[in-house]
Formats: structure tokens, sequence, C-alpha cells
């Protein structure tokens, strides 16, 4: 999956956080918190081409059930896709 | 489950950095260098042709302050912008992940409008002094007004976000209307203020140039009266007159030296640019080290004890910088601050009592 957006991922004490860069800015005049297994994914997505493939990457490293792991990183992918970082899948 | 959170999160990130003691914020002085010359200027320095840290310098102290947790960063002078090197600075500093405001006197802008095209700053703070080439040649010695105009409207073309602020002193005072209206016109807030703090990093007084404590308060009101609707500002002047409580400890009050610092063209870090003092060298010891003595200190700053049982506390705007600047003690009352704020109180019942 392609990140749209020049993000920029910083850690401030124990807060994960996205920060938009060069003209992302101009659409996201903000930043963005993600959680830790938010960061895992945000982390993996250029690595994977579809939801279950990412997806899978969640339940391998966290302690969940595959219905959740894919519950979880598909509303995390809609959100992304919502703010128009990533494209649609 | 993975969620966002809000989008905009100063206030959380501030909160956590004066817990934690992480600099979530600061500014970067690039120059004192300008090529206005208000007399007002608690900064400018005339006689300095080069600045002392080079790009390389200030790219040094920036990486270090990301490592350290800065995301906000405020690029500010003299006049940024006429540092030769100032597009070296800023793409780099954009590109590492800060969230870059910048304060400018606008009249160099227009050679930037690609770059920050490109590398949107979060916001730009454009003084406004006046609204025509005389009133800018008269207190800043450079009619650049049209110039200014004109690249404001270019950046708000390409939809940077901008504001001004906008110094009054008796020199543009009878400008305020027409600065008012500039602002409502262009839909660009107004940040304006008639308090100049004394100009102590240059071993200055600025005594006859600026207002007295009761004029100050008079033409704030004035101007705010102006430019509010009626009902705003009359629920305004009721709040104070409502004189909420103030502090209850003595501390300093802002984020100053607790999730924010300050590094002059120098290369000093202070907690604030209006304070002289306290200071730490985060070129020769590091930003790390400099950033702890910073806190270290700013901890044990006191503000006046007096401060806490004044009834005005709840809508008085004093802070370390002031008492300092006003009195050369942290812990003295600055009665410049007091008699403003009297002022101010009295202008409130007065504006509810008279007729509109």
């Amino acid at each position: 999956m392609v990140i749209k957006k020049d993000m920029i991922l910083r850690q401030i004490g124990d807060d994960i956080i996205l920060v938009p860069v060069g003209n992302a800015l101009k659409d996201h005049n903000g930043l963005f918190m993600l959680t830790e297994s938010a960061c895992f994914l945000w982390q993996k997505l250029p690595e994977c081409s579809s939801v279950h493939e990412l997806a899978r990457k969640l339940y391998d490293e966290y302690d969940v059930s595959e219905e959740q792991a894919f519950a979880d990183t598909k509303e995390f992918i809609d959100k992304l896709a919502e703010l128009d970082i990533i494209d649609k899948l | 489950m993975p969620d966002f959170a809000e989008p905009l999160m100063v206030k959380y990130l501030h909160e956590k950095g004066a817990r934690e003691g992480i600099p979530v914020s600061g500014t970067f002085e690039l120059t004192q260098r300008c090529n206005f010359n208000c007399e007002m200027c608690y900064v400018h320095d005339c006689t300095q042709k080069t600045d002392p840290l080079s790009a390389r310098d200030w790219l040094n102290l920036a990486q270090q302050a990301k490592d350290a947790g800065t995301v906000f960063l405020l690029l500010t002078g003299g006049e940024p912008l006429l540092r030769d090197d100032f597009e070296r600075i800023y793409t780099a500093l954009a590109k590492m992940g800060f969230l870059i405001s910048i304060n400018t006197n606008g009249s160099l802008i227009e050679k930037y409008t690609k770059l920050f095209d490109e590398f949107p700053p979060v916001r730009i703070n454009i003084s406004l002094y006046g609204a025509d080439n005389s009133a800018y040649k008269k207190l800043c010695r450079n009619g650049a007004f049209d110039k200014v105009l004109s690249s404001v409207k270019k950046i708000k073309e390409i939809g940077i976000s901008i504001r001004f602020n906008t110094i009054f002193t008796p020199e543009n005072i009878s400008e305020y209307k027409k600065i008012a209206d500039i602002s409502k016109e262009l839909g660009i807030p107004l940040k304006p203020t008639t308090y100049t703090y004394p100009p102590v990093r240059l071993g200055k007084n600025n005594e006859n140039l600026r207002f007295s404590p009761e004029e100050a308060a008079e033409y704030i009101s004035l101007v705010d009266e102006y430019r509010f609707d009626k009902d705003f500002y009359l629920e305004r002047a009721k709040k104070l007159l409502l004189l909420p409580k103030g502090p209850e400890e003595n501390k300093v009050r802002c984020r100053a030296g607790k999730s924010s610092f300050w590094i002059t063209a120098d290369g000093i870090m202070r907690p604030c640019g209006m304070m002289p003092e306290p200071d730490s060298r985060p070129l020769d010891e590091g930003f790390e080290k400099a950033w702890q003595a910073i806190k270290a200190e700013t901890e044990k700053i006191r503000l006046p004890e007096e401060c806490l049982t004044c009834k005005y506390s709840g809508i008085c705007n004093v802070c370390a910088a002031m008492c300092r600047a006003e009195t050369g003690d942290f812990g003295k009352t600055p009665q410049y601050i007091c008699r403003m704020t009297k002022h101010l109180f009295t202008l409130a019942e007065r504006s509810i009592c008279q007729p509109w």
C-alpha cells in the first residue's frame, strides 16, 4: 500500500505522532496520534498490498483474534483512506 | 484497537511536555539583523552585519531539539527572511518534521512564495505596523507597506495561515482603525498589543517611546472596541469585572522553561526571548544538558508574593519576563503592569455603564 502523503513518525515521550510534511500540511494542518498498534500498522503499510496481509502481521505480532485483527486493521485503513493519506483499496 | 486522536494536539503536547520536562516547542531567533529599524524593538541590533550562528549550527541544534521531543518551532528574528541561507535552513527543518511558524515583517516574503507553497509553514505571523507606506516609514524607517500587503495577499492565495501581530505605540496608534479594517477585509486575525517590553536585552530604555500604563490600557480597549462587535466586547468586560481567581502559585505561569525554550541569535538558550536570564549554551554543552539547566533555573523563579493576594490577579497578564524586564528582578512587582491592569478594570466598568 502506498502512502500518498509525506508524514514523519515522531515519538514524544511515550506518545507516537504522525507529523505531516511539505504539501501534506495543506491538507492536514495538525498532528495525528497513533496507538502502539496503529504505529505498527503504519510501519508495515508499505510492505503490504491488502488489508488481509496487513491484518495478518497484526495478528502475528499482537495477542488478538484473527477477526479482531482484521476489523482493527480495516478500520485503520479506512480512516487513512478517508483522510486521503492512502488510496482506498 | 488502533485509532486516531484529535488532529490538533498542541495543548495536550504542551501539558505533557510540562509534566514530563519535554521541550515540545522552541524558538530559533535566526538573526538580530533587520531591514526595518523600529525604535520599540526589543531585539534588533543595527550594529550586527553578520549572524553569529551558521546554518550548520542551527541544523545541529534542530536535530538535537528533535531528539529531545521538539515538535513546534517558531523562526523569528530580527527579520529571519533576511538571512541568505534562510531557504536552506527552512527546507531542512521542514523535512525534519517540525511544525514551523514564522515571525516576519512580511517585506521579504515574495522571494519565498514558491518555498512556502512547497513546504507550507503552519502559520506566518506578520507584524503589521501601519496602513500605508508613510506610516511604515515613520515607525519602521522603511516604507514597505505596499510590498507587505501584496505579499500577504500572495501567500494567502496559496493557502497559508496568516496572523497579523501589531504593536501599537504612540507613533502608530492613529492607524488602529485602518489596521483593524485591513484585518477584517482580508479575513486575517489580528493580535494587537499596546504593551512593549523594556528592551533589556539591548540595555536600552524605552520609557519615552512607549505609552504610559493608563494609555496602554485606554488604547487596547479602544482597538478592541473597534474590532469586536458590541455584545462580545461587553461580555468580555463583564467577565473581567467578575475578577476571577488568579493563580495559586507564584511560579512561572506560561510554558517558558517548562515545555518551551528560546535560542537567541548568538546561540544562548533561555526560557523566553523576553528574559535576559537564565541562560545556557546548547552549542557548547549540548542541547539536552542546556535544556535541563534552563528547566531547573525556571523552576526556581518566583513572581512577586504580592501578585498572589492582589485582587486583580485573575485579570492580570503579568509574567516572569515582564517582572524581570520592568524591575530587574523576577520577584519585584512591576508597577507598570499593575497600573495598566487597574486601568483596564476601570475602563471595563465604564464600558458597562456608558450608553451604547
